[in-house]
Order: C-alpha cells, then sequence, then structure tokens
C-alpha cells in the first residue's frame, strides 16, 4: 500500500521540527520546570479506567502530568501512558492545518474552504441521495459535548440515524447484554468493589496490561487480605496471570461453557440464592445459531421466551465439569472450584471483563450468563460482589452509551424506535413532532459495508482510526483507495493515520485538553477538565468543528449558544438525564470534583446502584430493585444460553487460532502512543507471540520472520516465544497498535448477531516461516 | 479543583523552621538541577528500566530495588519510593528499539535545586511530591546520585524543615503507609 501522501505530511512536519530545534547547542535540550507551570484537572485521555490527572502547563503548553491524589479512581497513580501524555499532543507532525485532495497529495486550505466543502459535501447528498447516504462515525474518545453536538445534529438536524462510534466495535454486547438483563446500560457497581471482593474472576481481561490501575487495586486488595484469590480465565498465560491464583487456560469460545458450568453446578447442588431468584430474577432463553453476520444485509430478530426454573435447570444439565471439559479445555477439576466459589455462600466475587467478552459472536450471550451465575448466586448489589463490564476508551460509556451515539439510540438511555423517547428528544431540542426518524440507522460494520457498495456518498470521521481497526481490513480499506470517487471521506484527527490518508478533506483537531470536555468512565464517574493548553497551528476542537458545518447547512439554531459552548451543550443534555436514573449535576458541580457517578441526586453519588441506601432511585425495604426492568416487572432476567461454535475455527489449512489485542504501553491504533519516544521504544512494532512447543514444531525461534495467513490475508511479523505472554498450544496472539503491520487484514468481520460487535478474538491461521 | 494544597501547618513550619534550626549545615556546593541521569521523559516520568529484564520474573524487580542492593562495581541499584506497588510495569519499561515511530518536539523538563528562602534556611523541596513521598529512597545516604544525599539521614521526618517550594504543587498520595486504596480487610 502506498503511503507516499502520508510520508509527505510526517516530512513536513519533521522538517519543521528540525528547523525550530536548530538553534540549540546541546542534544538534549532540558528545561527547568518551576513554580512558574499552572496545574489543572484532566482525566487521562487513554483507556476507560478514568485516572484522573494534575497537568503541569507553562506558557499553553503542558510540560509535565501526575496522577491526581485527590481522584478516588487512582489516588495519585499512573500508568506508564498516562505519565506520558505530555509528550503525546507534540509530535512533530500533528496535523494544523485543513488539508484538502488534490490529485494524490494535499493542498492546505482554509478552514472557511474546509467547512464550506464539508457542508457543501452533506447538502448535496442529502438532496440528491436522501438521509440514508449520510454516515458519521465517531468514537468512545469523543468527549459528552462532542457526542452530544453530533448525534443532535445528525438525528435532529439531518434526520439521519447513521451515526455509530467505534464503540461499536468495543463494548456494543455488553451494552445489549445490559438492557436485557436488567432494562438499563452499565454497571450498578463500582471501583469500591475492588477494595472489598474475597474473589476476583477475570473473564478473557488481561487487566495488567488493559486497566493496569485497576489491576494494581486489585493486588492491593489481596496484599491488605491474603486470602483474597484472583482466577483467570484467558487463552494466553498474561502478565495478569502471573499474579492470578488460578489459571484456567481455555479453548477461544469455552468461556460459554465455564458460565454454564458454574451455572449447572449452582442449580444441581442447591446452591441457588432462592431470595434474590424468587423475588427479583425471571428466566428466559432465545433464538439458537442466529448467525454470525459476515454477509452483507445480515438480519436478526430475536425470539425470546420464558422458562420455568425446571425447564432452565434441564437446559443447563448438558454442561457437567465434564462436557464443559470437552468444550472448553479446561480441566473439569478447576471448572468445579470455579464453580465451588460462586457457590460458597460469604464470599464476595467480583467478576471482571472486557474486550474478551464483548469482541465475541456470542459477545451478548456471554455477558448474559455471566449475570446469570452472579443473579442465580446472589452475588451481585452486595459491596464486593457483583459482576463488572470493563471499558476500553475514555468516553465509551460517558459519550456513547449515555448520549446515545449510536445508530439506534437517544440521550438518557433513550432510543429512535419508542415514539415517547422521540417526543422527548423533539421537545428538549425544539423540533416539529416527528422529525425524528424512527427507524435505526446503519451500525459500524453496515455502514463500511454500505460505504464499500458505494452507497454511502458522504461520511465524517472523527476521533478515530477506522482503516487500521476495522476487522477484515482490506475489503474496507482497499475498497476506498480503489474507488476514491465513489465516496467522500472527511476525517477529523491530531495526527496524520492510515484513516486521515484516505480521507478527502483533513480536519486538523484540538487533543485532550487543547480543549474543554468531559468523559465518563467506567464506574458511571462524569468527570470535567477545562481548556488548559493552546492547540498547535489553525487546529480545532471537533465540537466546533460540528458546530460550524452545521451552521453551514443553515441548522445553527440547533447550537444557538454565543459563547460557553461546551457549558451550554452539558446543560441541555442534562435535561434527558434527570429522572431517567442517570441524573447527573449541573456543570459548575464538575469543575469542583475530581467527577461523580451517576445518578447524581441533591449532589450526592451513587457508588452502587439498585441498593438502598446508596442508590436513591432504590426501594430502601427491598434487598436490591431492579427498578430499570421495567418490561419484566423489576426482575432481572437469567438467560439461558448454549454454547455455539466460533464463526470459522482451525483447521487442516488454517491450524491456529488467531487472537488479536493491545499491549500496556500503546493505545489502540497508535497514532499517540507511537509517537512518544519512551512508549514506542518500548514496543516498537507489532509481533506474533506462539506457544514455544507450537514454535519447535515450525522450527520458529525468537525473532524468527513467520508468514500469518488467513482465508482474508496475509502478513510477516516476527515470532515472539516465551515472551511477556504464552498462548496456550494452537494460539497466536498479535497486537493491533501497529499501523505498518496491519493485523485486521486478516481478521473476520463475523459479529455477535444481537449486538453486531465483531469478533476480533477468533479467527483461523496459518503460520509458516517466512 | 483536584489540585490538592499542602496542609496549612506545613506553611507555618516553612515560616519558623529557620528559627528554630539555625545549628542545620550550610547546604553544600551543589548543581544548579538534578542531571537525567537515567531515561525518562521529565523530572516526574517514570525512569524507563536501563538493563534487560527478559530472564526475570515478577518479583525480581524488588530484589534489587527495594533496598538499593549493591549490584556489580560498587554501583548500587537504584532504591524505589513505592515498593508497596508491586507490578512495577505498570508504569517503568524497557527499551526495545532506539528509532522513532516520527519525530516529536516535546523537550523533557527538570526541576531546579539548591532552592531556599535565605542562605541560611533550609533546602526547599523542588519537585511535587506525588510517587515520590519516601523521601530516603532518592535521598538516603546510599542514593544514587551523590548529589542529593542528605546529611542528616537520623531527622527522619524531613517535612519538618524542608517544605515544597511551590503551593500549587501536586501532593503526596494518600495513606502511603498502608497503601494507595487503604484496603482494609
Amino acid at each position: 500500500m502506498s503511503t507516499s501522501r502520508r510520508n509527505f505530511l510526517r516530512g513536513m512536519a519533521t522538517t519543521a521540527a528540525t528547523a525550530a530545534l536548530a538553534g540549540c547547542a546541546s542534544e538534549k535540550v532540558v528545561q527547568t520546570l518551576d513554580s512558574s507551570l499552572t496545574w489543572g484537572k484532566a482525566p487521562c485521555r487513554y483507556c476507560g479506567t478514568g485516572c484522573g490527572t494534575l497537568v503541569g502547563v507553562r506558557d499553553g503548553k503542558v510540560e509535565a502530568v501526575t496522577g491526581d491524589p485527590a481522584c478516588p479512581v487512582n489516588r495519585g497513580t499512573l500508568c506508564v501512558k498516562g505519565y506520558h501524555l505530555p509528550a503525546m499532543l507534540y509530535g512533530a507532525d500533528r496535523l494544523t492545518h485543513p488539508m484538502l485532495r488534490k490529485g494524490d497529495g494535499f493542498v492546505q486550505i482554509s478552514w472557511d474552504e474546509a467547512l464550506d466543502i464539508a457542508a457543501q459535501k452533506f447538502t448535496e447528498t442529502l438532496e440528491q441521495h436522501g438521509p440514508s447516504a449520510l454516515a458519521m462515525y465517531g468514537s468512545g474518545q469523543w468527549t459528552v459535548q462532542e457526542g452530544y453536538a453530533a448525534n443532535k445534529w445528525f438525528k435532529g438536524g439531518l434526520r439521519c440515524n447513521n451515526i455509530d462510534p467505534n464503540a461499536r466495535l468495543c463494548m456494543a454486547s455488553a451494552v445489549v447484554a445490559f438492557y436485557t438483563t436488567f432494562g438499563a446500560d452499565e454497571p450498578m457497581g463500582c471501583y469500591d468493589d475492588l477494595d472489598k471482593a474475597d474473589v476476583f474472576v477475570l473473564w478473557g481481561n488481561n487487566m495488567a496490561e488493559m486497566h493496569p490501575v485497576l489491576f494494581s487495586r486489585v493486588l492491593a486488595r489481596k496484599r491488605a487480605a491474603p486470602h483474597v484469590r484472583i482466577i483467570d480465565i484467558t487463552t494466553r498465560h498474561t502478565q495478569t496471570s502471573d499474579y492470578a491464583d488460578e489459571v484456567l487456560l481455555m479453548k477461544p469460545q469455552g468461556d460459554l461453557a465455564i458460565a454454564n458450568g458454574i451455572i449447572r453446578y449452582l442449580v444441581t447442588t442447591g446452591r441457588v440464592d432462592w431470595d434474590m431468584v424468587e423475588n427479583h430474577c425471571t428466566f428466559k432463553t432465545g433464538l439458537t445459531e442466529p448467525g454470525y453476520g459476515t454477509e452483507d444485509h445480515f438480519k436478526f430478530k430475536e425470539q425470546a421466551r420464558g422458562l420455568t426454573f425446571e425447564e432452565f435447570k434441564a437446559a443447563v444439565d448438558p454442561y457437567t465439569p465434564e462436557r464443559v471439559e470437552e468444550l472448553s479445555g479446561v480441566p473439569a477439576a478447576q471448572i468445579v472450584r470455579l464453580a465451588e466459589a460462586f457457590g460458597a455462600k460469604h464470599n464476595k466475587i467480583v467478576s471482571t471483563w472486557c474486550m474478551g467478552m464483548n469482541q465475541h459472536v456470542r459477545g451478548t450471550w456471554i455477558n448474559q450468563i455471566v449475570y446469570a451465575a452472579h443473579l442465580l448466586s446472589g452475588k451481585i448489589g452486595v459491596p464486593g460482589s457483583n459482576p463488572f463490564s470493563l471499558t476500553g476508551q475514555p468516553s465509551a460509556c460517558g459519550t456513547v452509551r449515555e448520549v446515545g451515539t449510536l445508530a439506534h439510540a437517544l440521550p438518557g438511555g433513550r432510543n429512535v424506535k419508542t415514539e415517547a423517547h422521540r417526543q422527548k428528544a423533539e421537545e428538549i431540542w425544539g423540533l416539529e413532532p416527528g422529525t425524528i426518524d424512527p427507524v435505526p440507522g446503519t451500525h459500524t460494520m453496515a455502514m463500511f459495508r454500505a460505504m464499500d457498495r458505494g452507497e454511502i456518498k458522504t461520511m465524517w470521521v472523527q476521533v478515530t482510526n477506522p482503516y487500521v481497526t476495522l476487522p477484515n481490513l482490506r475489503r474496507y480499506r482497499d475498497g476506498k483507495r480503489d474507488r476514491p470517487d465513489d465516496s467522500f471521506l472527511i476525517v477529523s484527527d491530531i495526527y496524520p493515520t492510515p484513516t486521515t490518508e484516505l480521507a478527502d478533506l483533513i480536519l486538523p483537531s484540538a487533543g485532550w485538553v487543547e480543549k474543554e470536555g468531559m468523559f465518563g468512565n467506567t464506574e458511571r464517574r462524569t468527570q470535567q477538565w477545562d481548556q488548559l493548553a493552546e492547540p498547535p497551528g489553525e487546529a480545532k476542537p471537533d465540537v466546533w468543528q460540528i458546530v460550524e458545518v452545521a451552521k453551514r447547512m443553515g441548522m445553527g439554531h440547533l447550537f444557538p449558544w454565543e459563547e460557553q459552548l461546551e457549558k451550554n451543550l452539558f446543560e441541555e443534555y442534562r435535561l434527558f438525564t434527570l429522572g431517567a436514573g442517570k441524573d447527573l449535576a449541573d456543570y459548575e458541580t464538575y469543575r469542583n470534583v475530581s467527577g461523580l457517578r451517576w445518578p447524581v441526586i441533591d449532589g450526592r453519588e451513587t457508588p452502587w446502584r439498585y441498593v438502598a441506601p446508596h442508590d436513591p432511585y432504590a426501594d430502601p425495604d427491598k434487598r436490591i430493585d431492579f427498578y430499570s426492568a421495567k418490561k419484566t416487572g423489576g426482575r432481572a432476567v437469567i438467560w439461558f444460553r448454549p454454547w455455539e461454535p466460533a464463526a470459522e475455527e482451525p483447521d487442516g489449512e488454517y491450524p491456529f487460532w488467531l487472537c488479536t489485542g493491545r499491549v500496556i504501553e500503546h493505545w489502540h491504533s497508535g497514532s499517540m502512543t507511537r509517537r512518544v519516544k519512551q512508549l514506542h521504544q518500548a514496543m516498537p512494532a507489532a509481533y506474533a507471540e506462539l506457544n514455544p512447543d507450537d514454535a519447535a514444531t515450525l522450527g520458529v525461534v525468537e525473532g524468527s520472520r513467520v508468514r500469518l495467513s488467513t482465508r482474508r490475508g496475509s502478513i510477516e511479523l516476527p515470532a515472539r516465544i516465551d515472551a511477556r505472554a504464552v498462548p496456550a498450544p494452537g494460539n497466536v496472539f498479535v497486537p493491533f497498535f501497529d499501523e505498518d503491520a496491519p493485523i485486521n487484514d486478516l481478521t473476520l468481520d463475523a459479529f455477535c448477531p444481537m449486538s453486531k460487535e465483531p469478533d476480533y478474538k477468533k479467527c483461523a491461521v496459518r503460520v509458516e516461516l517466512a | 479543583m483536584g489540585g490538592p494544597t499542602p496542609p496549612s501547618p506545613l506553611r507555618w513550619i516553612a515560616l519558623v523552621a529557620p528559627l528554630l534550626l539555625t545549628a542545620c549545615p550550610a547546604p553544600v556546593e551543589r548543581p544548579q538541577a538534578i542531571p537525567l541521569s537515567v531515561d525518562r521523559l521529565f523530572d516526574g516520568a517514570p525512569p524507563t528500566i536501563p538493563h534487560d529484564v527478559a530472564e526475570l520474573g515478577r518479583h525480581d524487580c524488588l530484589s534489587c530495588h527495594a533496598e538499593g542492593d549493591a549490584i556489580a562495581d560498587g554501583e548500587a541499584a537504584t532504591v524505589t519510593p513505592h515498593p508497596e506497588l508491586e507490578r512495577c510495569g505498570q508504569c517503568h519499561v524497557t527499551t526495545e528499539a532506539v528509532n522513532a515511530f516520527a519525530d516529536n518536539t516535546f523537550t523533557g523538563g527538570v526541576y531546579p535545586m539548591g532552592l531556599q528562602a535565605h542562605a541560611e534556611a533550609p533546602l526547599l523541596i523542588p519537585h511535587p511530591l506525588t510517587m515520590r513521598e519516601n523521601c530516603l529512597a532518592c535521598h538516603g545516604p546510599d542514593a544514587d546520585e551523590a548529589a542529593l544525599r542528605t546529611t542528616h539521614p537520623e531527622r527522619i521526618r524531613c517535612q519538618q524543615c524542608h517544605v515544597p517550594a511551590h503551593q500549587g504543587w501536586p501532593g503526596p498520595r494518600p495513606d502511603l503507609e498502608m497503601d494507595p486504596w487503604n484496603t482494609v480487610p
């Protein structure tokens, strides 16, 4: 693939940086940090943990970052990415001016021209092809205000629901399982649970690398209380496994069998918490063999039906420890020990998971049945005992899930299908009744497939890098490259990426503390920051870009504020949250705290939902009150879901499983962290992690070049054996941060039929010496 | 606002300490700034690991860096100021390559040394205290950097006399004696 355009961009910036440094005599430029640094607060830019940072700024530039000792999330600690935040903003190739594609390169244009072109493209497409030919692809890294402005403009202004975020690839399965189990999204528990649990069950969750600060909190709990056990369910022995008391090394997809094994143990040995089940739960099952979504125009319709306890018991009966061992590869004795932990009455258990369970062709199912295990055993709604779905992006919760930047959603847990929900949005937005389209738009995979078929004519991408991160990447990336005139692609970013390389119009964005904003983290904590530093060149906040384009399309009435845009957007959005169980405080309150966990009522946050006295919505006379589960009369649903195979399994031709994921040093596609010297030098390039026995069989040694091939593509990588993690035999792991070795050329775009979230963890691959 | 300010008794100590402690030795001639002897982005970022760790297990870091054990040729390992944080790889990474993905214009800074109210006053603490709550880790008699070694380690309570140079700086982490989250069994 040609990288000439992007290299051109990188080259231009390098020249400018060299010129700037030419006056310095010494190799190492040393500045003195002194009291002229001004310190402000901001949540970390990267993962969903939401660590509070203090940011030291001088002359409009970030010079230092430290963990905020006052932030209850991290109490002064950060991970290696967080400590290196100051350099993330100062890569020499920051995008500083709008750029328009011209032939094989880009020309610099003014903001006026850029915004006019964007507005003209949207208007033309709307007039010629209707709203279904428009799309906005956003992000769990959008601030609350950015997501809110985009959602309002698209659904309320353009009357188009084709707005979806990269969080679809990240936690959509968690969302669907929350709604179908509890009637409302997001965890009932919080990080305080980590300080109180007796047993941690990690479901495909390499917390040590992906949520490092939370993992240290788990380790601190274990140090303080030596009886605490960590049980790690995984397909590779990771840095997390190093600290586990028990490692369940499973076959991919085996988690469905393991969870059913726990459930069978509970119901057959009389270890069910009957007070919980009889008073607060109901049983259901649904459609089996729903498919894998690999074909265009895939459709799915759930067929849910109620079960009696006896029917439920019969359904899980096949999942004996021996059968679970067959399906998961985990020895029956380990299955029983895990089940016993759930069965022990006074054990407090926290289950944690992230991409292992969410990026899964049965992602909704596995989320649902882990809830089932917690509900049946009563390990829920008790401080220190809760299922806890973690998120990977800083505002996947705050923006995507709460503001509702998904193709079917409206702010405050509402959706476009429900008339009352549309009316509420039309009322707050001052729109004519009937403005909002009741049909959900395209989810991410359908969106990029429609773009590839030439049906989406204009797309705007903000704060994400799809042409590195989409599964089955060659179809989507090469399609845009080979048929550039089929669509007009607008990309807002802070750095050149493989996505800006394919753009027709590049808009330079302000990053992190160069703008004002809010994130919402995994534990429902909403965190605000003020602009602390100056963006470079002409870079502008994404929210400003959205509002300016909307104004040029005659939709300025959607954003009537002359000043304090971020505050006004938030205060309007807040109206959606009040009384909806997601109540937020007023904007000024957030300026003075390290975040608050919603619902915030009378200035008080809610650490634990559904339980009084922590949650003011909960009935104080009930042990637990699933008040959101309105469709099931206040009962949480215990789902039966069977084990089903993955979409593509190893065979004679492609004999290994391929799993992809992150590493501690890099954030997502690496466009920010790779520009930090210490992080890049610690983890400079992607690699193929092999099991030592498999490597020996293949004649591969540490550092050998190996060729990985799937039915979709092929890539050469250096082999790592017995390095920071060791996959189970028959498994290969490759990190996805390296745009120069895009592993998503090989991954499969199969997805969970319910959540439409792709499975990046399982496809069949061949490994050969290159 | 998240930026904690030092508790007011520190200010009081800062005012009276110079009067009470005139017996303290005058500062010897010291460099203007701590040399960046280790690779770190700025003074306050975690230092990178300057040696190979491929053969080391998860508990091995502390076997040298808990107490600053001698390693070779009269060299001692640096002492960690936070041995209670056992997952070293959360913050400290090795160097596997020396190239750059793209140039970066950030230039790391250091905190100035030798700050004091007047010639007889005890030195002011020239850096924020977050993650540096154990003064003796860097300023103990065996400290890696000779210029940083205290002449009076027996005094223990450093902040009786030495106070942060700037009130707006981030403060120490809470509950250091136990662990950052004060997890009670």
